[in-house]
């Protein structure tokens, strides 16, 4: 039996008592680890780390704040339960934001099959261009500032809801989470050059979208 | 270069990030490709601008919460499984008892013989039958016997002798005097259901047959005539008149009931003799 160095790897496990020695926080790896022995701790320390960001991003993608809390969780109840299966070549906020794309693609294509009627039929394109849902912005003229503010942000969010889903995620990792292409590329398990096409083609629907704003 | 691929590489810059010296002199000559570039400068600023979403407080409480409930609902599935170490030898065992109990039973249609089981139900409904038959002779006779003693109540009588019916089969039914299982028929008809349906077979056993006695005329012109026949003759004809039944009852008084001849048309060819005479009997109305 091992003997315990410090009140650290006492709080973590074994398995980031390197990095507790040199006196820099644990990495992920290190932290999941921890997990698979069973350190509660370690794990809490993970959702600490990621809680907001896995909200966030989910947040934008379905543009519904109880259902991304829902499914930031499943994130995280997901990411526990497959602590064991866990490898450690792709980084792990690849692996939980990818996570998070799958469940909130779920949520979407849910949603999607629950709508029975789509107004947005009427105003449809023409045949084989982009399906892309109606959402006029609303052009009254506001008296407060800060209204003002917060329904530019309400008409963003929600012309960044219109997206389809393929473009969604791309450009919500990318000019929201801030994401470089090589990681949303591994996230989305795609390469490259379709990202940056993908981003390039969401910038020009949203720049349509809110036009009045630019 | 040309715009496109400025255009690309504006693309992909980071935030705060400046483009190179030659997309930077790009920009300097070419009017859509900065305005192009302020445009989604400003367009990356305002989904910037959205912010991050916090969780909520009690995010940490309601996932362990929700991990508890998961290592539970583990938990079951696995005891449900693991406290069950005979199940795999329970189902072995039924199985095999299953098989064995097939065989046995495959092997007794195999070796039985080929008996339908409604040939077995007729079989015994035929048994039944012949019981009943005996049965029905018994009471004729009795039926029989009590008409030729005076002493019974119900006596049948005619005026005219040739004329004189007699019951000979099912005697019983029509006098009125029933077997006891045929009573708690005829009282409890929705036993029925429940109970076999028993038919008067006559492949199996005589039909009521009404036998009148030769007369002499007939028997005097038949010249050589077999004596069965004769017996058809008599089977055949039947009185064109209706019969008459005396019942005396037990203070001594006498009723007649007369009840009214069935015609099923032989006695239309009987009392034709002359245009309908059979070619292979000489005797008077025989068929």
């Amino acid at each position: 039996m091992s003997t315990l160095t410090s009140i650290d790897e006492l709080r973590y496990g074994t398995a980031v008592q390197r990095a507790v020695v040199a006196d820099e926080p644990p990495t992920d790896h290190a932290l999941l680890e921890a997990t698979r022995t069973g350190n509660e701790e370690a794990f809490a320390e993970l959702v600490a780390r990621y809680r907001n960001q896995i909200t966030s991003y989910i947040y934008r993608m379905t543009n519904d704040y109880d259902g991304a809390v829902d499914l930031a969780q499943e994130t995280f109840v997901r990411v526990y339960q497959a602590a064991e299966r866990y490898h450690s070549s792709y980084a792990f906020s690849t692996y939980i934001y990818r996570i998070a794309t799958n469940l909130a693609i779920s949520e979407l294509r849910k949603r999607k099959r629950r709508k029975l009627i789509s107004l947005t039929g009427f105003f449809g394109a023409t045949e084989g261009a982009e399906e892309r849902e109606f959402n006029p912005p609303d052009v009254r003229p506001l008296q407060d500032a800060e209204l003002v503010d917060a329904e530019r942000r309400n008409a963003v969010a929600r012309a960044i809801t219109t997206l389809p889903e393929k473009y969604r995620a791309p450009l919500v990792l990318r000019d929201v989470e801030g994401k470089s292409y090589e990681e949303i590329a591994r996230i989305l398990e795609t390469s490259e050059g379709t990202i940056k096409s993908r981003i390039s083609r969401a910038r020009g629907f949203l720049r349509d979208k809110l036009k009045i704003y630019l | 270069m040309d715009c496109k691929l400025f255009r690309q590489e504006f693309e992909t810059l980071n935030a705060g990030e400046q483009p190179g010296a030659q997309a930077q002199a790009h920009l300097n000559s070419c009017t859509a490709c900065r305005s192009f570039q302020s445009e989604r400068l400003s367009l990356r600023q305002l989904i910037g601008s959205l912010g991050t979403i916090t969780a909520p407080p009690d995010f940490d409480f309601r996932l362990r919460a929700r991990l508890a409930a998961a290592k539970s609902a583990e938990g079951h599935s696995f005891h449900r499984n693991r406290f069950a170490p005979g199940l795999k030898a329970i189902t072995v065992a039924a199985s095999f008892a299953l098989l064995i109990t097939a065989a046995i039973i495959y092997r007794q249609t195999q070796s039985a013989p080929a008996t339908n089981p409604a040939t077995t139900q007729q079989a015994a409904t035929t048994g039944e039958n012949k019981r009943q038959a005996e049965q029905n002779a018994n009471n004729s006779g009795q039926l029989a016997n009590n008409s030729q003693n005076k002493e019974a109540a119900p006596v049948a009588e005619n005026t005219n002798p040739s004329r004189t019916g007699e019951v000979v089969s099912q005697a019983g039914r029509s006098a009125g005097k029933l077997t006891p299982a045929q009573a708690s028929r005829r009282d409890a008809p929705h036993k029925a259901e429940r109970s076999p349906i028993i038919s008067n077979d006559f492949a199996l056993r005589s039909n009521p047959t009404v036998l009148t006695p030769v007369r002499p005329t007939a028997t005097a012109n038949t010249t050589a005539s077999p004596t069965n026949e004769e017996d058809a003759a008599t089977l055949l004809r039947v009185s064109s008149q209706p019969v008459r039944i005396l019942l005396h009852d037990r203070q001594g008084a006498m009723r007649s009931v007369s009840l009214e001849r069935v015609v099923f048309g032989s006695q239309s060819f009987l009392e034709r003799p002359v245009q309908r005479r059979p070619v292979a009997s000489d005797a008077e109305g025989i068929w």
